[in-house]
C-alpha cells in the first residue's frame, strides 16, 4: 500500500505539475460550462459532474499510455478531458448533436471513443464497466499486446457483484488491468459508510490477493505515484492492481440536485482541500507566476466557450438515422420487425 | 456427400472449424476446457488451442459474460456458453444492456461479435430453473440476433454463421436435440445463413410456424394430419431475429391458416409476437384466427407427468390444427 | 338523413321477431354498442345494439308488435333531423352500412354488417375474396368456428351464384310491409272481471305453434315400460364413491339411450310429408327438453353416442345452464333426431310426451319409486322402479318396433355396467 509522501512534488518537474494543473482547470471549466448549459435548458437528460475529482483524474490519466484502454462511468466527462479527448465533441454529445462522440446516441453518460482515446465507453449501469475492463484485459492477454486496461469506477460500484466476480477472474488469470476508484463517499444520496463496512474500499482487493493503494485524490501527485506503480505492475504481467482515490463531489448526484442529504461539513472540508487551489499555491511556491496560472484558466475558459459554441451550432442528428447503428450486418432487416 | 452425426457433435464440428480458421475466436464458460463441456461440445479443444482460447470460468455468469463483451469490443470473437438459458437472468446486464446496446449507444463505433450459446427447453425433468424457453425475453432486446436450430445440419451451419457475424448472436440449443443423430453435409465450409427460414414440409391447408425441438413435433403432427387428409406446411424459422418475414408471408398467403408452435410460456411469448405481426400485416390473408400453441402460463414442473402437460406434443398440435380448420 | 334500425335476422329460420322492450326511448342519446331494444324471436330473447351514435329519434315498432326480418324498428340520427320518408317505406333499403367498407369495389359492395344491421362473422380472406368475386355474403352460413364465413364458403356461393338463373344483388323486393301482421283473424274471447291479458309472444308463441302442429299432424302412441333401477342407483353411488363424480339419473338415462340407439337406428327417422318420404337420420342427436319460466326449449346434444359419460354429462349440464340463461346459439337447439323429456323430479309417474318434430320418438323419463317385490327365493324385497313413457309417430314407426327398443333400453338400465362398455 502506497501512501502520500511529504514534498513528493519536488521530485517532479514544474512542467508535469503545470500539466496536472492545466488538465484540472480544463475539467472544471468543462463541467462549469456544461452546468450552465444545463441550467439554461440547452441540454436534455441528466448530467453528472466531476467537479471535486479533477486532481485524481489528472494524476491517474497521466500514467495511462496511448496504447492503453479505459472504461468510464456516468460521471465521466473528466476522464475524457484528462485522456486528451476533444471537448467540442464531448460537449456536442451532451447536447445530443450529430457531431458528438456517439452521434448523439449516447449522451453524457455514454461517451465512448474507440478510435483515438481507446475509450471503451462510459456506462449508465453501475458495475457494468468492471467486467468490460476485465474483458479488455483478457483480450490483451490472449493477443499478447502490451496494453493495460484501466477501469474507472466510483465508490458505490464496489458493492456490485461484478466487482468481485471480475476482480477474482482478473487476479486468477493475471490480467493486465488497473482499477481506479474515485471515492466521493456518496451513491446518489447514500453516504458510503452507511452501507459499507470497511473504511476503505480498495482493501477488498486483498480478498483476491490483489495489491492496492489508497491515496488522497485531491493531490494529483499522490495519485500519479500510486497509479504509476499500479500500471507497471499490470503491464509487467503480474495481474491487476486497485487504486482508490479519496475525492469530493461538489455538486449533488446530478446537476441540479441540491444535496440536502449531505452535512455542511462535507463541503467545508471539500473546499478547504480543493485540488486546484492547493496545487496553484504549490506552483506559486515553486516560482510559477500567478499570471501564468490565470493564463491557463483563461485559455480553458475560451476553449470551453468554443466547445459550447460548437455544440450549440452543430446540427441534430437526422431523424432518419434513428434506426442506424443497431447492427453491423443486416441492420435494416433486424430493426424492421 | 453426407454423414450421420449427433447434433452436439455437429455443434462441436462447427466450433472446431471456426476456432481453426479464426485466431480471434475463444471459448469461455463453465466446464468448457478441462471437461470439454457437459455435452462434449468442446472435448479436445483445450489440447489443441490452449488455455488462453478455451477458458474454464468460475460460476460468475455476469462477470464472464461481461468480460466477453469487453473482449469483443476489442475485436475478439468470444463464444460463451451458459450451461442453461435459465441462467440468463443472472447475467442479464451484460447481455441486454451491454452486448445488445453498446454499438448503438456509441454511435456505431464498435461491433460486439459475441456468440452466446444457451442450452434451453423442457423435457429433461429439471424443474422450473433449468427448463425454460426464453426466446420471447431474449428477442425483445434490440441489438441481439437470435437463432434456434432444430437439426444437426442447421446447428452446425448456424453456429458457423454466428461466429462470423459481426453482431451478438444468441444461439438457443434444445438440450433434447443434442443426442439426435442426423445427416449433415461433409463439406467443411457450409454455412446456414442467419435470417433464413426453412420450409420443412410443403402443404396447402395450414402453416405451422415453429422452431427448435417443436419442429420435430410439428413434423410428426403433419404426418398424422396427412393421414386424415389435412395437408399442413411446416415452416422452421431457424432464425428468430431477424425473422424471415418473406417466408412467413409466402406461406401464409398460400395456406391462409396459421398456428405458431413453441415451448415458451404462452403469455408474452415470441410466438405471440409473430402472431401479432401476421394479424397486423397479413390480416386479409387469414381465413381463421392465428393460434399460438405454447406452454402453459406456469413454472416448468418437475414430475414427468406434470412436465408433459406443459409443452406442446404432436397431439396438441394436431388438435390445434383441427380447431383452426374447424375439422 | 337518419339511420334506420331494422329487425335483425337472429337465426336461420327466423322470419319475424317481437319487439319485447324498448331499453332506449325517443329522445335518448345512443352510442354505438348501446342496447336499444330487446327482441324475442324464435325461442330466445336478443338484445339489439345501436350501430350508430346519435339520438333515438323515433320508435316505429311498438312493444308487442311482430316485425318481419329487415322490417323497420326505429330511426337514429341527430336531434332535429328528418326521419325517413313521410311514412316508413314498405321495403327498407338493404345497404345500411354504406359508410363502412371503404375499399368496397363498386361492383359488389362488401358490407361489414348484414343488411339488417347484425354483425357478420367472416374471415378477412373470405371478405376479400367476396369483394373480388362480387359475392353478397350477408345470407351465407359460415362453416368456420362460431359460424364464421370462410373462403371456401364464398367460393361455393360464387359457384352457386353462377348457376343461379338471375343473380339479383340484394334486392329486398319481396320484404313484407313492416306493420303487416300474419293474418289469423279469429274471434277473440270475452274478458271476465279480474282477467289479465298476456300477449302471446316469443317463446310461448313458438311453443304453442309447434306443440299444436305436432299434436295435429302426428298420430301418436305412448307406451310405458317399467324399469328396475335398483342396480342403476347402486351403480350411481358406486361411481360417486370411486370417482367422486356425481351423475344425475338423467345423465345415465341419456347415456343408456345413446348406447341403445346405436343398435336401433330405425328409431331415428323423420317423416318428410312434403316430399312423401321418410328420412333415416345418421346422427344420434338427442334433444333435451329444458323447462324455462317463459316456455320450453330443447337444446341438442350432438352425436351423443360418441361421447363418454363425462362429456355427455358435462354437455347436458352446459346446455341446460345456458338455456336457462337465454344464452344458447340458434344452432344449438336445432338438429335433434330424438328427444328426451324428464319429469321424474316432479314425481310424475307416467305421461304422454308430445313428439318434438321432426323426430319420430320422444322418451319421457318418470319418477323413481319404491316397490315391493318377491325375489327368487320368494322373499319380499324392496326395489326401485322408474317408468319410461315413450311416444312414437305411428306414421313412421309401429308399436312393436319401438317396444323392442324400449326393452333393450330397459335392459341396459337394469345392467348399468353395460352402459359404460
Amino acid at each position: 500500500m502506497a501512501t502520500k509522501k511529504k514534498n513528493s512534488e519536488e521530485k517532479y518537474s514544474k512542467e508535469l505539475l503545470l500539466g496536472f494543473y492545466r488538465t484540472m482547470v480544463r475539467i472544471r471549466s468543462f463541467e462549469e460550462h456544461a452546468a450552465e448549459c444545463f441550467t439554461k435548458g440547452m441540454l436534455a437528460g441528466n448530467i453528472h459532474l466531476s467537479i471535486g475529482q479533477e486532481a485524481a483524474e489528472a494524476g491517474a490519466f497521466a500514467t495511462i499510455q496511448p496504447q492503453d484502454y479505459f472504461t468510464s462511468t456516468h460521471r465521466g466527462h473528466g476522464h475524457v478531458i484528462a485522456r486528451g479527448g476533444d471537448p467540442k465533441r464531448a460537449m456536442a454529445e451532451l447536447f445530443g448533436k450529430r457531431t458528438g462522440y456517439c452521434k448523439g446516441k449516447g449522451g453524457s453518460m455514454h461517451i465512448a471513443d474507440m478510435a483515438k482515446m481507446n475509450h471503451l465507453g462510459a456506462n449508465g449501469i453501475v458495475g457494468a464497466g468492471q467486467p468490460i475492463s476485465a474483458g479488455s484485459a483478457l483480450a490483451s492477454k490472449i493477443l499478447g499486446d502490451n496494453c493495460v486496461t484501466v477501469g474507472c469506477f466510483g465508490d458505490s460500484s464496489t458493492n456490485e457483484g461484478t466487482f468481485h466476480e471480475s476482480l477474482n477472474m482478473a487476479a486468477t488469470w493475471k490480467l493486465p488491468m488497473v482499477w481506479f476508484i474515485e471515492n466521493n463517499c456518496y451513491g446518489v444520496s447514500t453516504e458510503i459508510h452507511r452501507v459499507t463496512n470497511t473504511p476503505d474500499l480498495a482493501t477488498r482487493a486483498a480478498a483476491y490477493d490483489v495489491p492496492f493503494a489508497v491515496v488522497d485524490g485531491t493531490d494529483p501527485v499522490a495519485v500519479y505515484e500510486a497509479m504509476t506503480v499500479a500500471m507497471d505492475h499490470a503491464r509487467s504481467g503480474k495481474g491487476p492492481y486497485v487504486v482508490e482515490a479519496k475525492v469530493y463531489r461538489y455538486q449533488g448526484h446530478y446537476c441540479g440536485d441540491p444535496a440536502v442529504y449531505r452535512p455542511a461539513e462535507y463541503m467545508e472540508q471539500a473546499l478547504a482541500n480543493d485540488g486546484i487551489e492547493k496545487l496553484g499555491k504549490k506552483l506559486i511556491a515553486m516560482g510559477v507566476k500567478e499570471e501564468e496560472l490565470e493564463e491557463i484558466k483563461k485559455a480553458a475558459q475560451e476553449e470551453m466557450d468554443e466547445a459550447v459554441k460548437f455544440a450549440d451550432e452543430s446540427p441534430y442528428p437526422d431523424p432518419a438515422e434513428v434506426t442506424d447503428d443497431m447492427y453491423t450486418a443486416d441492420n435494416e432487416r433486424c430493426v424492421a420487425r | 456427400m453426407s454423414k450421420k452425426i449427433t447434433v452436439s457433435k455437429a455443434i462441436r464440428e462447427g466450433l472446431l472449424e471456426e476456432m481453426r480458421r479464426d485466431d480471434k475466436m475463444f471459448i469461455m464458460g463453465e466446464d468448457m476446457a478441462v471437461m470439454g463441456n457437459v455435452f462434449a461440445v468442446t472435448t479436445g479443444f483445450l489440447d489443441e488451442f490452449g488455455p488462453n482460447r478455451v477458458i474454464d470460468t468460475p460460476i460468475s455468469e455476469e462477470g464472464f459474460l461481461g468480460m466477453a463483451v469487453g473482449a469483443a469490443m476489442r475485436g475478439m470473437h468470444p463464444c460463451v456458453e451458459l450451461m442453461y438459458d435459465d441462467f440468463v437472468t443472472v447475467c442479464a446486464d451484460p447481455l441486454f444492456n451491454q452486448a445488445a446496446k453498446l454499438k448503438y449507444m456509441s454511435g456505431g463505433q464498435c461491433s460486439i461479435p459475441l456468440v452466446l450459446r444457451m442450452p434451453m427447453g423442457s423435457g429433461r425433468r429439471n424443474a422450473g430453473q433449468h427448463s425454460q424457453s426464453l426466446e420471447g425475453m431474449v428477442c425483445h432486446f434490440p441489438g441481439l440476433k437470435v437463432v434456434a436450430p432444430c437439426s444437426a445440419a442447421d446447428a452446425k451451419g448456424l453456429i458457423k454463421s454466428a461466429m462470423r457475424d459481426p453482431d451478438p448472436v444468441v444461439v438457443f440449443e434444445h438440450k433434447l436435440l443434442y443426442a439426435k443423430k442426423e445427416e449433415i453435409p461433409e463439406d467443411e465450409d457450409y454455412l446456414v445463413p442467419i435470417g433464413k427460414a426453412n420450409v420443412k414440409r410443403e402443404g396447402k391447408d395450414l402453416t405451422i410456424i415453429t422452431w427448435s425441438r417443436e419442429v420435430n413435433f410439428s413434423m410428426e403432427a403433419a404426418e398424422k394430419l396427412a393421414a386424415e387428409g389435412i395437408d399442413v406446411e411446416v415452416l422452421d424459422l431457424r432464425t428468430l431475429v431477424p425473422i424471415d418475414w418473406e417466408a412467413i408471408k409466402a406461406s401464409v398467403s398460400k395456406t391462409h391458416n396459421v398456428i405458431i408452435v413453441s415451448e415458451e410460456v404462452k403469455r408474452g411469448s415470441y410466438a405471440g409476437e409473430i402472431s401479432a405481426q401476421i394479424a397486423e400485416e397479413l390480416f386479409d390473408e387469414l381465413d381463421a384466427p392465428v393460434e399460438r400453441v405454447c406452454g402453459l402460463n406456469i413454472v416448468s414442473p418437475f414430475s414427468p407427468v406434470l412436465e408433459d402437460q406443459n409443452f406442446p406434443h404432436p397431439d396438441d398440435i394436431v388438435k390445434a390444427v383441427k380447431r383452426v380448420l374447424n375439422k | 338523413m337518419a339511420h334506420e334500425v331494422l329487425m335483425p335476422q337472429l337465426g336461420l329460420t327466423m322470419e319475424e321477431g317481437t319487439v319485447s322492450t324498448w331499453i332506449k326511448h325517443e329522445g335518448d342519446e345512443v352510442k354505438v354498442g348501446d342496447v336499444i331494444v330487446e327482441i324475442t324471436t324464435d325461442k330466445l330473447t336478443n338484445e339489439v345494439a345501436s350501430e350508430f351514435d346519435g339520438v333515438l329519434l323515433k320508435i316505429v315498432a311498438q312493444e308487442g308488435e311482430d316485425i318481419p326480418v329487415k322490417g323497420l324498428l326505429a330511426y337514429i340520427g341527430q336531434p332535429g333531423e328528418a326521419v325517413g320518408g313521410a311514412a316508413p317505406a314498405a321495403a327498407p333499403a338493404a345497404p345500411a352500412a354504406v359508410e363502412a367498407a371503404p375499399t368496397a369495389p363498386a361492383a359488389a359492395p362488401a358490407p361489414v354488417a348484414a343488411a339488417n344491421g347484425a354483425r357478420i362473422r367472416i374471415s378477412p380472406l373470405a371478405r376479400k375474396t367476396a369483394a373480388k368475386l362480387g359475392v353478397d355474403y350477408t345470407a351465407i352460413v359460415g362453416t368456420g368456428t362460431s359460424g364464421r364465413i370462410r373462403q371456401a364458403d364464398i367460393l361455393a356461393a360464387a359457384e352457386a351464384q353462377k348457376n343461379a338463373p338471375a343473380p339479383v344483388a340484394a334486392a329486398p323486393a319481396a320484404a313484407p310491409a313492416p306493420a303487416a301482421k300474419p293474418a289469423a283473424p279469429k274471434a277473440g274471447l270475452d274478458l271476465m272481471e279480474g282477467d289479465t291479458v298476456v300477449k302471446l309472444t316469443g317463446m310461448r308463441k313458438v311453443v304453442s305453434e309447434r306443440m299444436l302442429a305436432s299434436h295435429t299432424e302426428i298420430p301418436p302412441v305412448t307406451q310405458n315400460i317399467k324399469v328396475d333401477v335398483t342396480n342403476l342407483m347402486k351403480f350411481r353411488k358406486m361411481l360417486l364413491a370411486e370417482t367422486g363424480k356425481k351423475y344425475s339419473v338423467n345423465d345415465l338415462v341419456l347415456k343408456a339411450l345413446a348406447v341403445c340407439l346405436r343398435s336401433h337406428p330405425e328409431i331415428l327417422v323423420s317423416f318428410d310429408e312434403a316430399n312423401h318420404q321418410i328420412i333415416q337420420r345418421a346422427h344420434v342427436n338427442i334433444g333435451m327438453a329444458v323447462a324455462l319460466d317463459s316456455g320450453l326449449i330443447t337444446p341438442v346434444i350432438r352425436d351423443a353416442d360418441k361421447m363418454g359419460l363425462d362429456t355427455l354429462a358435462a354437455t347436458a349440464k352446459d346446455l341446460a345452464t345456458r338455456a336457462k340463461e337465454n344464452k344458447l346459439k340458434p344452432e344449438e337447439y336445432k338438429g335433434n333426431t330424438i328427444t328426451v323429456s324428464n319429469l321424474g323430479m316432479f314425481g310424475i309417474e307416467t305421461f304422454t310426451p308430445i313428439i318434438n318434430q321432426p323426430d319420430s320418438v320422444i322418451v319421457g323419463v318418470c319418477a323413481i319409486e319404491d316397490e315391493l317385490a318377491l325375489d327368487d327365493e320368494g322373499n319380499v324385497v324392496k326395489k326401485q322402479v322408474m317408468r319410461l313413457s315413450v311416444t312414437l309417430d305411428h306414421r313412421t314407426l309401429d308399436g312393436a318396433v319401438v317396444a323392442k327398443f324400449q326393452m333393450d333400453l330397459r335392459d341396459l338400465l337394469q345392467n348399468p355396467m353395460s352402459i359404460l362398455l
